[in-house]
């Protein structure tokens, strides 16, 4: 299917979901998965400093198309954002992993957002991903934390209220989580 | 760790964490006991965490930023009057809302739009007030009002407009699956709505699908209008368009790239015209489903480059061939657009509703005002977008086919030459229309890539006519040879020539032309007896016979082939020959005889009759300049030629002049990788390394180098004259071991290339030879020299500077050896002439003056080497200036002429004069630097400042020790001892 048959049908299903047919998201998930994965691509071929915000603005649209044009309940919400951020975790490590087998040994240099220009942040997003699936057995609520904080942006207030959980406990996790991949991810460059 | 150990970690780990950072250790060890890996395990975490401060706090990609989102938990919704009820859609300004006012004093809903932060809009409610009264009076059925404007507590800029629902414009007609005519009367009420804003003056400037909704009644409502001037940077309202860099910075774009125009992407005024411009890219849209321009992927610069420079492709050849829609769109609609995107504005629509008039006209099939290009418009465009050289290749290449028709026509049946002229005609036009981008899978062909095709066209497009078919294939190849790319040229001229052997009937003429060009692909190549053959072939052709023209073709050849060989006498001949020829037959004023006077020139040259060579050269250039005009590759040769002849009268300023006027024609004719840029390099760099500009001079010569060795076959003879080049620049730094690899590296390839005969060699050896002395192989040195000298002998016969040169360079070998002598006999030679050739003001008849003044004073003749040394220092100085180094040894020698005298006033006065220079340019340990001290010792003694030598010698003494140089040290112990 390409692109605008692609986005047809997501306006369509979006139209399901909105007259109340719960099916619609489950339906509407991997389609958007893969508008993700088409914008996420077009993201990073370019990997230029300058043009990191573009694809940003142009998931969000998607992402309002999702969100902003019908009331969303909790639970949809709570939904959309845990599978957005695991989909983002997957297309950047495929990514990443594409990189490396194509340039090996050569980690992905990902740019942080804000500071494209002046403070790069070299991140081993295959490392990351091989840590958090570690994680992931020992307590899973914690990779969601992670996820929902390195690959959508979702604020510590937010993440806490998607989660149910309080302000205090998701801080609490994330930052023993965030030790833990650190000393991890040190380890590992280490060895 | 499983999760149960991990969960038990966690627990110490925020308690730890809550605790003093020196409290941690001790509350770890306790609350783990015995476990002491559990307390490693803490430990380390903790200290991990120390350091992760600033570890992942950074989103690595990042969801629908700001605002949607602070509004996720339930926040304040309250706008100013406004009351937020949901985001309708995410643009490059910021979100927009949909809103309606807190008050209920206004019953509809609005659009808010909240900007981004960084937005410099600190007086956008001082603009919006100043605004107002016009954005206010835009009152049309199809444009969306501008009602409100201001600021949110955190000082965060908003606009409040009409809310529209609708789709955007280009979903509505795909949803809706509207028809072209459906489709066009949309499009026309667009077109209505802009034209009714331009008559308020005010210009959209972000005019594109997205601003453009159809609501459920099928009316079309623009947004924003008004807006982006609103938010433009105060220096951009009223005309100039943002920069690159204000809009890809960290502020907001006032446009959006893909649909901005050229002049707003080129910091020009805006005008209706750049709405005219957006409409046309709408059309595009509209009528294709596609953008005009594919943009994606691209870095700014890119598509800066692709929306000012490249043509979009016409409408109709994006949809499916043979199909209604397609033929719908050719022609008219095609033009239409066309007009509209025009890069230049004037030349667009003068408004958007001549636009729609236009498109109405088509509607109701009367003929369109706009004009498809004319052949003459495309064909200038075309040329115009490239480089001069290039696109008079170009140009070269349509003549010539068509002229090959005319030759057909004169020559065949009427109907036949009809039928072929029509096949040339096609295959033109064919190949022009191949220009076009979409044709070009989406981006436009260069001339280059347009030859490509056509010679990959040419072997099978007349096959069936192997003359027409030839003389296509000699044309592409001439055209090819103009781009220095005679390997592609090659094989076309080749089976041009073999198609037509077999043809008796075909014209002399069109065969010789093919073996002519075949000819100059020899003497390219540097295969000039093959050369020589051919040329004379063509000669032959035309003694005696009417065809005086060709003949003076034929001339003219051959004698440049002759003069490549070295029979310089043979090749004046026939350059002469050839002169009279052009004069007769096309006037005085043509270019025939300009080209003539400009191979009589180089003959001139390389007979060493330098003042007819500049004389010819000038002669050429200003018929050249009458001709051409200053641009033009012609103009830039003959300034090459005098550029010789005058660095070789020793007028170094004049020439330099000329070759740097020469490089910037270049430049502008022709890509880098030019041969001819890369001839003027090097000439410029023979030139700049005499004087003491030799940085840029290696510069020059390494361009050069790359560029021929790049084009050339290895082996050929110019690599071999840059590389010889380079040989004497390393020299001059005193490289003199990597001069002797160059020099080496270039006779190789300049012997086998040339033959033992030819002055490059004899050259290439006399450099070598200077290295190979510098090195101290004097008897290698003194082989080669002396094959250099009978090698010039035989070239240039006695008279010619270059033997003198070499000669001179004998002469300093056999100094050296203190073989004094025969060195002042050679040297002798060498003055008489260059007296006679160059005359007596001359550096070169300087330098030899200064040479036979060394020799004389080392066999005790200091007066006779002193007249002869005043008469060259002030040659010295005038030419090099009076910081040179030439001047400085000059000096230190008239110093030891003094001294030898006793002279001492005199002499200390000029050796003091001597070591600044000789210090600025040389290492410290250099033997002319340390030889001036023990002079300058030596002469401190004559003045019978005794201590002073000695110091100075015992100084000279341990730095000849510290850097081994032997001969400085027994002179200064010798001059130490005569101390006493």
């Amino acid at each position: 299917m390409n692109p605008s048959q692609d986005a047809h049908e997501i306006t369509r299903l979006l139209d399901a979901w909105g007259d109340g047919n719960r099916w619609a998201l489950d339906e509407l998930m991997p389609l958007v998965a893969a508008e993700l994965r088409r914008l996420a691509k077009n993201y990073m071929l370019r990997e230029r400093p300058s043009h990191t915000l573009e694809p940003t603005a142009l998931v969000n649209e998607l992402y309002l198309r999702l969100v902003g044009r019908r009331d969303m309940n909790w639970k949809d919400r709570a939904h959309f954002f845990a599978f957005s951020a695991t989909t983002m975790r997957r297309i950047l490590v495929d990514h990443a992993r594409g990189k490396r087998t194509s340039k090996r040994g050569d980690g992905i240099q990902w740019l942080p957002l804000d500071e494209a220009m002046d403070q790069p942040q070299e991140m081993d997003l295959i490392a990351l991903d091989d840590a958090l699936k570690t994680l992931e057995a020992m307590r899973a609520r914690q990779v969601r934390i992670i996820e929902l904080r390195c690959f959508t942006g979702l604020k510590m207030q937010e993440i806490a209220e998607l989660l149910e959980i309080s302000l205090a406990t998701a801080n609490r996790e994330w930052a023993s989580a965030r030790a833990w991949l650190y000393r991890e991810l040190n380890m590992r460059e280490r060895g | 760790m499983n999760s149960r150990r991990w969960e038990e970690v966690l627990a110490l780990f925020d308690q730890a964490r809550e605790l003093e950072p020196t409290e941690r250790i001790a509350f770890v060890r306790e609350a783990t006991g015995e476990d002491r890996e559990l307390a490693e395990e803490v430990r380390s975490l903790l200290e991990a965490d120390d350091s992760a401060a600033r570890f992942l706090d950074k989103p690595l990609f990042e969801l629908a930023p700001d605002e949607p989102r602070t509004l996720l938990a339930e926040g304040s919704r309250r706008l100013g009057a406004y009351l937020l009820d949901r985001p309708l859609g995410q643009g490059g300004m910021g979100a927009v809302w949909l809103a309606s006012r807190a008050d209920g004093s206004y019953q509809g809903k609005v659009a808010i739009k909240l900007l981004h932060r960084d937005i410099n809009t600190s007086n956008l409610v001082a603009r919006f007030e100043s605004e107002r009264q016009i954005l206010a009076g835009l009152q049309h059925p199809h444009i969306a009002r501008l009602l409100d404007g201001g600021a949110t507590e955190e000082g965060r800029p908003y606009l409040v407009m009409e809310f529209v629902d609708g789709d955007p414009i280009d979903t509505y007609c795909q949803t809706h699956d509207l028809s072209l005519r459906d489709r066009l009367e949309l499009f026309r009420k667009v077109c209505g709505a802009v034209q009714f804003a331009h008559q308020n003056l005010v210009v959209h400037r972000d005019l594109k699908a997205s601003n453009i909704l159809v609501n459920r009644d099928g009316e079309p409502k623009l947004l924003d209008f008004g807006v982006a001037k609103l938010l433009a940077p105060e220096g951009w309202i009223g005309g100039g368009g943002a920069t690159a860099a204000a809009m890809t910075g960290t502020g907001m774009a006032p446009m959006t790239l893909s649909v901005a125009s050229p002049e707003q992407l080129r910091n020009q005024p805006v005008t209706t015209a750049t709405d005219v411009h957006a409409l046309g890219l709408l059309l595009f849209r509209l009528l294709t489903g596609q953008p005009a321009f594919t943009i994606e992927g691209q870095s700014t610069e890119e598509i800066i480059s692709t929306i000012c420079e490249r043509e979009p492709p016409l409408p109709s050849t994006l949809l499916a061939p043979g199909t209604s829609s397609r033929r719908l769109v050719e022609g008219d609609l095609d033009t239409i657009v066309r007009k509209a995107l025009r890069k230049k504005p004037t030349r667009r629509f003068v408004s958007a509703q001549g636009l729609s008039e236009d498109l109405e006209r088509h509607l109701l099939g009367l003929p369109v005002r706009s004009r498809p290009d004319t052949f003459g418009y495309r064909w200038g465009k075309f040329v115009r977008r490239h480089r001069w050289g290039v696109a008079a290749a170009a140009t070269a290449l349509a003549s010539l086919l068509l002229f090959t028709a005319l030759l057909l026509v004169q020559q065949r049946r009427v109907d036949g030459a009809r039928r072929s002229t029509d096949e040339v005609n096609r295959f033109l036009t064919d190949l022009l229309y191949s220009a076009d981008p979409h044709i070009a899978k989406g981006r436009e062909l260069t001339v280059r890539e347009l030859l490509d095709a056509a010679a990959l066209r040419v072997w099978s497009d007349f096959a069936d006519q192997p003359e027409l078919q030839a003389s296509a294939m000699l044309t592409i190849g001439k055209v090819y040879q103009s781009l220095s790319e005679f390997e592609k040229a090659g094989p076309l001229l080749q089976r041009a020539q073999e198609l037509l052997a077999p043809l008796p009937w075909v014209d002399q003429r069109l065969k010789m032309e093919v073996v002519r060009a075949l000819a100059k692909q020899k003497l390219l190549a540097g295969e000039y007896e093959l050369a020589e053959q051919l040329y004379r072939q063509s000669v032959a052709a035309f003694e005696g016979g009417k065809e005086r023209e060709q003949l003076e073709r034929s001339l003219v050849g051959l004698s440049a082939v002759l003069a490549r060989q070295g029979r310089h006498e043979e090749a004046v001949t026939q350059s002469s020959r050839a002169l009279d020829l052009a004069r007769s037959l096309f006037g005085p004023r043509h270019r025939r005889v300009e080209e003539s006077l400009n191979s009589l020139a180089v003959l001139q040259y390389s007979q060493g009759a330098y003042s007819e060579a500049a004389d010819s050269s000038q002669q050429a250039l200003d018929l050249a300049l009458s001709l051409h005009g200053e641009i033009h590759p012609s103009v830039a040769n003959n300034l090459n030629g005098m550029a010789r002849a005058k660095t070789a009268l020793g007028e170094s300023e004049v020439a330099e002049k000329a070759l740097r006027r020469a490089l910037r024609i270049q430049e502008q004719l022709y890509e880098d990788s030019h041969t001819d840029i890369a001839a003027t390099r090097h000439n410029l760099a023979a030139l700049l390394f005499e004087g003491t500009r030799l940085d840029e001079a290696e510069a020059l010569a390494l361009q050069a180098l790359a560029v021929r060795r790049d084009t050339y076959e290895e082996g050929h003879s110019q690599i071999g004259e840059t590389l010889d080049l380079l040989g004497l620049i390393r020299y001059q730094r005193h490289d003199v071991r990597g001069a002797y690899d160059l020099h080496a590296e270039a006779l190789a390839i300049l012997l086998p290339a040339l033959g033992e005969e030819h002055e490059f060699v004899a050259v290439a050896r006399h450099n070598l030879s200077r290295a190979a002395i510098a090195l101290e192989r004097y008897t290698e040195g003194e082989k080669l020299l002396r094959q250099s000298i009978v090698g010039f002998r035989a070239a240039y016969g006695d008279e010619h500077p270059q033997l003198a040169f070499a000669l001179n360079s004998l002469g300093v070998l056999l100094r050296k050896q203190e073989r004094f002598a025969q060195a002042e006999e050679v040297y002798r030679e060498v003055l008489r002439l260059r007296e006679r050739s160059l005359g007596s003001d001359h550096v070169a008849t300087a330098v030899v003056r200064n040479n036979i003044a060394v020799v004389l004073q080392l066999t005790g003749k200091p007066s006779e080497a002193e007249v002869l040394l005043r008469q060259a220092l002030p040659v010295f100085e005038r030419t090099f200036g009076s910081t040179h180094r030439n001047v400085g040894t000059c000096l230190k020698t008239m110093a030891q002429i003094l001294s030898d005298q006793e002279r001492y006033t005199e002499a200390e006065e000029t050796i003091l004069r001597a070591l600044p220079i000789l210090q600025d340019n040389y290492p410290e340990a250099h033997g002319k630097r340390l030889g001036a001290q023990v002079l300058k010792a030596e002469i401190l003694h004559g003045l019978g400042r005794t201590e002073q030598a000695r110091e100075l010698l015992n100084q000279t003494l341990r730095m000849a020790r510290a850097h081994g140089r032997t001969k400085e040290e027994a002179k200064a112990q010798e001059a130490l001892r005569n101390l006493g």
